[in-house]
């Protein structure tokens, strides 16, 4: 699935961000462990955004590692 | 993604032939790739960051869009795919939806190359090895002489 659109989409997706909260640790660590397309679904649950407007990609990525690992969320 | 799932995904890519060509890397897509991009995913996202799209280029995701972003880097609508040594060409696919699915860069040999969404890179002999359920069809081909070809500033 190329589009970042379509796969936010996908009800799985949206079942994720659903789950609020407590969500984050563990999205948090899949993000840490392979770089996805998470920042949809951490930005729509944290209602904020840690990367700055021109990051790329990976930029991003560890910007919302940086994040969690700022607020406990996640380890090391 | 596994050869085995590739050719799940896009049943006509082994009969066409192809060989994968990077390791796998969600930073950039299929539209990046096409312009000699690999550090930015380009897709017309406003939030969250980390996605990019160029400020002169319509923030729609449609066929007319991702033209104009061709366009912007020095290419012109054309007729065909075949081989012209002097151009590079570029294919766009799209969905039932008309939405875009895809874009492939032909390399000099005339063979073509992909990445694949979030995995891989590939070389794949035809356009058709790509089209389907997950990307469509080829509907749009764009090209620019080579002297000119530069990648996003």
């Amino acid at each position: 699935m190329s589009s970042v659109q379509r796969r936010v989409l996908h009800p799985a997706y949206q079942q994720i961000i659903g789950l609020g909260p407590p969500a984050l640790p563990l999205i948090l660590r899949e993000l840490q462990e392979r770089r996805d397309h998470w920042l949809w679904a951490l930005y729509a649950i944290a209602r904020e955004d840690p990367a700055p407007p021109d990051a790329t990609f990976d930029e991003a990525v560890d910007a919302w590692l940086r994040w969690g690992r700022e607020r406990g969320l996640l380890d090391g | 993604m596994t050869p085995d799932e590739m050719e799940r995904h896009f049943p006509n890519l082994a009969s066409a032939g192809y060989a994968v060509t990077s390791e796998q890397a969600a930073s950039y897509n299929c539209l990046a790739w096409a312009l000699g991009d690999t550090q930015h995913w380009w897709e017309p996202i406003n939030y969250p960051f980390g996605y990019y799209w160029p400020r002169r280029a319509p923030r729609d995701n449609t066929v007319q869009a991702w033209t104009v972003v061709f366009q912007l880097y020095g290419f012109e609508l054309c007729d065909t795919a075949d081989l012209e040594p002097d151009y590079e060409k570029v294919a766009i696919y799209a969905l039932p939806d008309g939405t875009p699915g895809h874009a492939a860069l032909q390399l000099a040999d005339g063979t073509w190359t992909s990445k694949l969404g979030r995995d891989e890179d590939i070389s794949h002999r035809t356009l058709s090895a790509l089209e389907g359920d997950e990307y469509g069809t080829v509907v749009r081909f764009l090209r620019r002489f080579r002297a000119t070809a530069a990648g996003p500033s």
